[in-house]
């Protein structure tokens, strides 16, 4: 958070002492910082899925991960899961139940979608239909699944269901199924 | 600055704290004796000729195990010749999921006409064991006099769903790096894969 309040200082220019301080090198630290925050910003999907209006953003790893950077007060949960991943469908449920009281904990559900391209059109988009889900459902579409594993979670074997959990600075990650009273009392505990 | 430093030391120290439960490479691995789709009993040791093994934690309903099945035969054919067969186990509970039933594996296999032995880890004490918690999961063993020394864990190739499009193919090249005595360049990767089912 620090570094994205400097970051703004510099970009409205208003924080002209902090500026001034500093040298040479911190510039070159924080340039890359600075870029990288604007593109963070736009998380461009690469394609939408778009049957019906149902809108179904497809990220690739870099937009997903600028997708998921997104820093707030409030609490972010993640869950990655495909419409075939029958423990990902049984919890499913929780993440939903989650969303109805989102405004109560001030969390925000996403749900990544794994299913495979050929399953876009037809599978994710009649389960979402049927199930008529209510949280943001988007595709991460990575298949060099070695290059971006390791960077949700270093222990994260990439067996799926798998949640991330969001909160400012801290991060709670978790592989295998969830239930509703895990998930409350993990938002709870990150936030106290 | 100095708190930023501190953070990226901190994620350095975190990510060599990858402790998981099972085998990591340069482990020894445990022989078995497992029911093939042929209703013979399989282990290792029967392969006296063999090299080495792929074994590969794969089952029948898994989307991923399924976009593999064609890799891992032709994995078979190129290399149990050579010494290293593959060896499939699958390890899920099929009261879970009853796809994955011996009947359907045996079924599975003879669509297939899978090469390779197809086993079932019944009672569930073998991929424990080694570890596997996805399928498919593969664990190259390389046979010595002390044992069956764990070479590679990980994926079979870098891209799940078009085998023309993945640019490394792991299992291969670990493979060939142990026939031709050289170093092996990746010993690790990670795959998105099903779960495997067990009960609670």
């Amino acid at each position: 958070m620090k570094t994205g309040c400097s970051i703004n200082c510099i970009n409205i220019g208003i924080c002209n002492r902090f500026r001034y301080n500093m040298k040479h090198l911190s510039l070159l630290f924080f340039l890359p910082l600075f870029l990288g925050f604007t593109s963070e910003q736009k998380a461009e999907p690469k394609q939408i899925i778009d049957p019906d209006g149902l809108n179904i953003p497809v990220y690739d790893f870099e937009n997903f991960q600028s997708y998921i950077d997104r820093s707030s007060d409030s609490v972010y949960v993640i869950n990655f899961w495909a419409t075939w991943c029958k423990p990902c469908v049984a919890e499913l449920p929780y993440f939903e139940q989650l969303t109805d009281s989102a405004s109560k904990y001030n969390v925000n559900v996403t749900l990544v979608s794994l299913d495979f391209k050929s399953n876009w059109e037809t599978g994710l988009v009649k389960f979402t239909k049927k199930m008529n889900l209510q949280s943001d459902v988007i595709v991460l579409h990575e298949p060099d699944a070695n290059s971006w594993i390791p960077k949700i979670d270093a222990d994260w074997s990439g067996a799926i269901p798998a949640t991330l959990i969001k909160y400012k600075n801290q991060t709670w990650f978790h592989e295998g199924d969830l239930d509703y009273e895990e998930l409350i009392n993990t938002i709870k505990n990150i936030k106290s | 600055m100095k708190q930023i430093i501190l953070t990226v030391l901190a994620f350095t120290a975190l990510s060599f704290t990858t402790a998981s439960e099972g085998y990591k490479v340069g482990d020894m691995a445990t022989d078995f004796s497992l029911k093939n789709v042929d209703g013979k009993m399989v282990s290792l040791a029967d392969y006296e000729d063999a090299k080495g093994y792929i074994v590969i934690f794969t089952c029948n309903h898994c989307p991923y195990a399924i976009a593999y099945e064609d890799r891992i035969i032709e994995l078979h054919n190129e290399y149990a010749a050579k010494g290293y067969p593959v060896v499939a186990i699958n390890p899920n509970d099929p009261e879970i999921n009853a796809d994955d039933s011996y009947v359907k594996m045996q079924e599975r296999a003879k669509e297939k006409a899978f090469p390779f032995a197809y086993l079932f880890d019944d009672g569930q004490k073998i991929y424990p064991q080694y570890g596997a918690t996805r399928t498919p999961h593969v664990y190259l063993l390389e046979k010595t006099e002390d044992g069956n020394v764990v070479r590679y864990i990980g994926a079979i190739d870098n891209n799940y769903e078009d085998a023309e499009a993945a640019t490394e193919h792991y299992v291969a090249d670990a493979v060939d790096a142990l026939l031709a005595g050289s170093e092996i360049e990746t010993t690790n990767t990670k795959a998105i894969g099903c779960t495997i089912k067990a009960k609670k």
